[in-house]
């Protein structure tokens, strides 16, 4: 065997390599993912908690209300071990109310029903993604759990709440999320229902065992 | 200029790999391995360990294949990633598991399904093309053996 084509190859395999890597670190996620304890009022369970879940979702996308389900599935039986925090990852270019109806939970968050708005919009999705404008459904699940919609109207007026969630869309895709469902699991990247099941099941094998 | 058509189809796919497989390589590991498990057929490990390594795979492969190095190894690399994926997505198909991106080109490209598996199925017939003819014009092989 020629020893050029055995070098020819090496360098082939080396810059293969060296491509790849170049080219992740130019259009590669820029930022480093940090649990932001700020976030107390989309955040669910005991902050000493060894598992920390940051959960990436847009209100729009089937998967991520499937996920909900197994995440708080997993919370009510174990509430000391999991600390959960929802962000926004609107997906805009796909779904047309994916901003909409991150800003409304926002705005509820303001009043402290995030987590009631929260489990509405994904319950009730498919009314509201299949209106032609879904404001009016978003006001009366407002009002239905509780919501003052003087003070919901003035926060969708605030320009800075919709520029906080299209900044915090922009830090999610710095961190690499192209899609919804995406977790960090502990700081762990998990992304999509089949493998967020895994992870899950691999951090609780006694659930999977008991069969609940 | 006809009788470099095999050398061009060998470029074509290796090129078509190479594509494919850096798209993979250029999104998070994980984007990928959602997609695997997406399909239902692996899980665990495997699906994780498949998620790092069939993009090199193809990447390599398909570099290799289109340069004519080490063309037969990577041809039937290929072939073999070819065939498995043809067996994924007409599992899928058949089981009727409703996949929205079969993840094939990365999320920059997304085809149907079964659009794929025809795709897929016409780099089949092409690599048994490519395998018959022994082709190795315009080949580093060829450039080795003189």
């Amino acid at each position: 065997m020629p020893r050029k084509k055995i070098l020819v190859s090496a360098l082939v395999l080396v810059a293969c390599y060296a491509s790849v890597e170049g080219l992740r670190f130019l259009t590669g996620p820029k930022g480093k993912f940090v649990m932001d304890r700020r976030m107390s009022s989309r955040a669910k369970g005991d902050l000493s908690a060894p598992l920390w879940i940051v959960e990436y979702i847009d209100f729009q996308c089937v998967t991520c209300g499937l996920a909900s389900e197994v995440v708080r599935e997993y919370l009510e039986k174990y509430p000391s071990k999991i600390y959960l925090q929802i962000r926004f990852r609107p997906l805009i270019l796909t779904h047309e109310f994916a901003l909409k109806s991150a800003i409304y939970a926002e705005c509820a968050a303001s009043q402290g029903k995030f987590w009631p708005f929260y489990e509405i919009l994904f319950k009730r999705q498919k009314d509201w993604v299949s209106s032609s404008s879904p404001d009016d459904l978003f006001h009366s699940y407002a009002k239905e759990i509780g919501v003052n919609v003087k003070k919901l109207d003035a926060c969708l007026r605030d320009e800075a709440v919709k520029k906080r969630v299209i900044a915090e869309k922009d830090e999610a895709m710095d961190l690499g999320v192209k899609g919804t469902p995406t977790f960090f699991m502990n700081g762990k990247m998990v992304v999509g229902l089949e493998a967020l099941k895994g992870e899950l099941e691999a951090a609780f094998p006694e659930k999977k065992e008991g069969g609940s | 200029m006809r009788r470099f058509r095999p050398a061009f189809l060998r470029i074509l796919l290796g090129a078509a790999f190479a594509l494919s497989g850096s798209l993979k390589l250029l999104q998070p590991s994980q984007e990928f391995l959602s997609i695997i498990l997406g399909f239902k057929i692996v899980g665990g490990e495997t699906a994780r360990l498949l998620s790092v390594m069939l993009p090199w795979g193809e990447f390599v492969g398909g570099v290799f294949l289109a340069l004519g190095l080490w063309a037969e190894p990577a041809l039937v690399l290929l072939w073999t990633l070819n065939s498995l994926f043809i067996f994924s997505l007409g599992s899928s198909l058949a089981r009727g598991i409703p996949l929205k991106d079969c993840g094939c080109f990365g999320k920059h490209f997304l085809l149907p399904v079964w659009a794929t598996l025809l795709l897929d199925l016409g780099f089949w017939v092409a690599f048994l093309a490519l395998w018959r003819l022994k082709d190795r014009s315009l080949s580093l092989d060829r450039a080795f053996q003189k």
